[in-house]
């Protein structure tokens, strides 16, 4: 669960706000998509979410928890996969997956089923030994998606994960949302591929020059907008107006 | 050729960043503030050579000034800077061969290979020139003074020094180009990095060398100016081997005369057609070295269920902090080279000075043994270069801004602050420890030092590098630099990493000239030298604690 109330952030090198006054709630279980234009404060909201930017204003609270104020207990339900897999270059794939186990304390035999598991799955098993300098843009964000997922993450946050995965990997990346999503987690992931949201998301949210134009399930978008298209379609006219 | 100007223009302002310090000085002034200290900074460390040259220049013109020779000044002079360009020429050309910015991007610009050669140049000749500059004005000065000379004289040897680095740099291109392009193994970044690093002690050694021939230059100076100018002396023999350099001196010293004007020509020519001959031959090797630059080594090592099974074990938090630590320092080489190599660079080139004046040292040595308070004076020192070493690795001073942008990530994480900074502290007392072992190996070999002062010096020297440490860390959590594009910028061009080490050497050096000054003899000042430190060290760590349990939440990319 994860609920935000009135946040707002300003860049210290920004003078436009970049998120204004959001809210928003996303349910236990739910799978919430977060859509909108180029610069319009999705990964903004994201990085407060999971603690690497302080709203100016406002709470966001993860599972009840206040991420401000008790960070590490927030961060604890939380598996991250931010929108750049440029991490870390000189450990090696296991060396990292280890690390983050290691933070979020996952015992040794979760990790090595996990480990095993996901990176069959991914079909980075025999990369695990190389550095992450050496992998792919594809194989970086895999192996950011296993650590994300390492320690069963009660809330999981994925900005843009899609982007560089070859058709089979994202497939799966795919079912496995829902999986999880149906094992009572909850899931808030950004994306600008309108036929994934449409599928995948229970909600999608709508933010446009750092405010919320939309949140609800597509079927109340296409009441409100009173036209029974596309998301593709609802989406560019809602973005467009005005 | 407009291409080859934007090309240099914008590695110029990527690497060196003059542009941006424009911009500050405009719209933020506390940032210009800062860069032009860290400019200044450097400039400063500087200023020993400077000064030991001045000396060198000022003497040898009052030696040769009456058998009217002293025009071997400035010809000396030219060959002392030509010689540094190219030697420090060839580690900048390693070190800036691969520059993070030229990604694939710059690959995909329709630009030709001599456009990014000539690039790639600027950005070496640059630095060299400003080298060159320094020591030529060393000599120039001397001279011109000296000898009277008015303005077409600095006129004519600026020309000359600006001049005077691109043949080297030449030769440089020339030795490397080829090397990165038919060594296969070469090829590899990182093991181009490691090589310029041990060049940077083989470098380190012969300016050793250098310096301690010029401190015996005092003791006698008419035998030592005999071996250098003496027909096939020193200065003979190199200018037979480098004769651009009789010409550039020709150059200065004539000056007023056609002659000079000519020899100006000359020079400048000469430097011009090497230039051009270079990127003729060398720009499409140089081309097919840049592509492919990024290739990493592979493991080609299958992890199998066992092997898996093995390494994924739960370990304690903190160890895996400091093992982290460890492993992004150690094997970025732009981080190890100028960090914990410090440790093993330093003694390497401190056993050198001592091995080239050993006759003088060990008489010293001998002399200085029998002195009543040897050992007490051998302990302070020894701990003043060890609390040097151990702080010239920078881990500490630089502990936050190496992380660049995967701070994020780290935020990210459920990480406790203060595990995460005291992770930090204990990284650099490893290496502050490994430092202590090397020193007092070297003691306990040259003078059998006893266990007790063994003792005094280790946790003396350990306590204070702690308390420097936490210093340290409170600057980088103030002022941390994240936001690069090449981990040099976080380690070389960090004011805190600077300050760090320039800052320890002067509280060495002043606590050094107390005790001498005030002619401190007593066993007090070790438990002095340990309390007090042991005290304001776990005072500064618990506020540190307090600190970082905030500061960590606020800093921001
Ligand atoms: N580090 C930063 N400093 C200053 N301004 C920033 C910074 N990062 C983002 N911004 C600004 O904040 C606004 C929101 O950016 P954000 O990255 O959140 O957009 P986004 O919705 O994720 O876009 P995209 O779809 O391109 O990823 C933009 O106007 C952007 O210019
Ligand atoms: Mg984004």
């Amino acid at each position: 669960m994860i609920t935000i109330n009135n946040v707002s952030k300003t860049y210290s090198r920004g003078k436009v706000k970049a998120v204004n006054s959001i809210n928003l709630e996303v349910k236990k279980g739910e799978i919430f998509g977060f859509l909108g234009p180029n610069g319009a404060g999705k990964t903004t909201t994201i990085k407060m979410i999971t603690g690497i930017l302080k709203p100016d204003e406002g709470q966001i609270f993860v599972n009840g928890i206040n991420v401000v104020e008790e960070p590490i207990k927030a961060k604890q339900q939380i598996g991250f996969v931010p929108d750049n897999p440029e991490i870390f270059n000189r450990l090696t794939g296991i060396e990292y997956l280890n690390f983050i186990a290691d933070i979020y304390e996952v015992d040794g035999n979760q990790r090595y089923e996990k480990i095993n598991e996901l990176a069959e799955i991914f079909e980075v098993k025999d990369a695990l030994n190389s550095s992450i300098g050496s992998y792919s843009h594809g194989m970086k964000q895999k192996l950011i998606i296993i650590g994300a997922l390492i320690h069963n993450p009660p809330v999981l946050i994925l900005d843009e994960p899609l982007v560089g995965l070859d058709p089979k990997a994202a497939f799966v990346l795919k079912e496995m949302m829902r999986k999880h999503a149906d094992n009572g987690n909850t899931i808030f992931f950004s994306t600008h591929i309108m036929e994934v949201a449409e599928r995948l998301c229970d909600r999608i949210g709508i933010i446009k020059k750092g405010e919320i134009i939309f949140t609800g399930t597509l079927d109340e978008l296409r009441q409100i907008r009173k036209e029974n298209d596309s998301l593709e379609n609802l989406f560019l006219e809602l973005v467009d107006n005005e | 050729m407009n291409k080859a100007f934007s090309t240099i223009k914008f590695y110029v302002n990527s690497v060196f960043g003059f542009s941006g310090l424009f911009r500050d000085l405009k719209y933020d002034k506390k940032k210009a503030v800062k860069t032009l200290g860290l400019i200044i900074l450097i400039l400063f460390s500087f200023s020993g050579l400077i000064t030991m040259f001045t000396a060198f220049n000022i003497k040898m013109y009052d030696l040769l000034k009456p058998i009217n020779q002293q025009g071997l000044v400035v010809l000396n002079t030219v060959i002392i800077s030509t010689a540094f360009t190219f030697f420090l020429g060839i580690l900048t050309v390693i070190a800036t061969y691969f520059l993070n910015q030229e990604g694939d991007i710059i690959l995909s610009l329709p630009l030709k290979p001599w456009n990014l050669f000539i690039a790639k140049f600027a950005i070496s000749y640059l630095s060299e020139a400003l080298f060159a500059f320094v020591i030529m004005a060393t000599g120039i000065i001397v001279y011109g003074v000296k000898n009277g000379e008015g303005v077409l004289y600095y006129i004519n040897s600026l020309l000359i020094t600006l001049t005077i680095p691109i043949i080297p740099l030449v030769i440089g291109y020339f030795l490397i180009t080829p090397t990165m392009k038919f060594g296969k193994l070469l090829k590899k970044k990182d093991f181009i990095m490691y090589i310029s690093g041990f060049l940077a002690i083989g470098i380190g050694v012969i300016f050793q060398y250098l310096t301690n021939q010029m401190a015996n230059f005092d003791k006698n100076p008419e035998f030592i100016m005999q071996k250098l100018t003496a027909p096939n002396g020193l200065i003979d023999s190199t200018s037979k081997l480098y004769y651009p350099a009789v010409i550039a001196a020709k150059a200065i010293i004539n000056n007023g005369k056609l002659e000079s004007f000519i020899y100006l020509i000359i020079f400048i020519a000469i430097a011009l057609c090497a230039l051009i001959l270079l990127l003729f031959t060398m720009s499409n090797i140089y081309y097919d070295t840049l592509i492919g630059s990024t290739e990493v080594q592979k493991s080609t090592k299958r992890m199998d269920e066992k092997q898996l099974k093995k390494t994924t074990k739960k370990r304690n938090l903190l160890i895996t902090l400091v093992d982290r630590e460890l492993k992004l320092m150690n094997r970025e080489p732009v981080y190890f080279i100028n960090g914990p190599m410090v440790i093993f660079l330093l003694p390497i080139i401190m056993g050198a000075s001592i091995y080239f004046q050993k006759n003088t040292f060990l008489f010293d040595i001998k002399k200085v043994m029998n002195h009543p308070d040897f050992s007490y004076y051998l302990n302070l020192i020894s701990i003043g270069v060890i609390i040097f070493l151990g702080a010239s690795t920078s881990i500490a001073a630089t502990c936050i801004s190496r992380e660049g942008r995967a701070f994020e990530i780290i935020k990210s994480l459920p990480i406790n602050p203060k595990l995460y900074i005291t992770a930090k502290i204990i990284h650099g007392l490893v290496f502050g420890i490994l430092a202590a072992a090397i020193i007092l190996i070297m003691d306990l070999a040259l003078f059998k030092i006893g266990i007790i002062s063994l003792l005094i010096i280790l946790i003396t020297s350990i306590i204070l590098l702690t308390m420097i440490f936490i210093i340290e860390i409170f600057a980088e959590l103030k002022w941390p630099k994240l936001n690069w594009d090449n981990p040099q910028k976080a380690i070389k061009q960090n004011i805190n990493g600077v300050v760090g080490i320039l800052g320890t050497m002067g509280f060495v050096a002043i606590f050094g000239a107390i005790i001498v000054r005030l002619n401190l003899k007593s066993n007090w000042l070790y438990i002095a030298l340990i309390l007090i430190p042991l005290i304001i060290s776990s005072i500064l760590y618990q506020k540190l604690l307090s600190y970082v349990d905030k500061r960590f939440y606020e800093i921001e990319i």
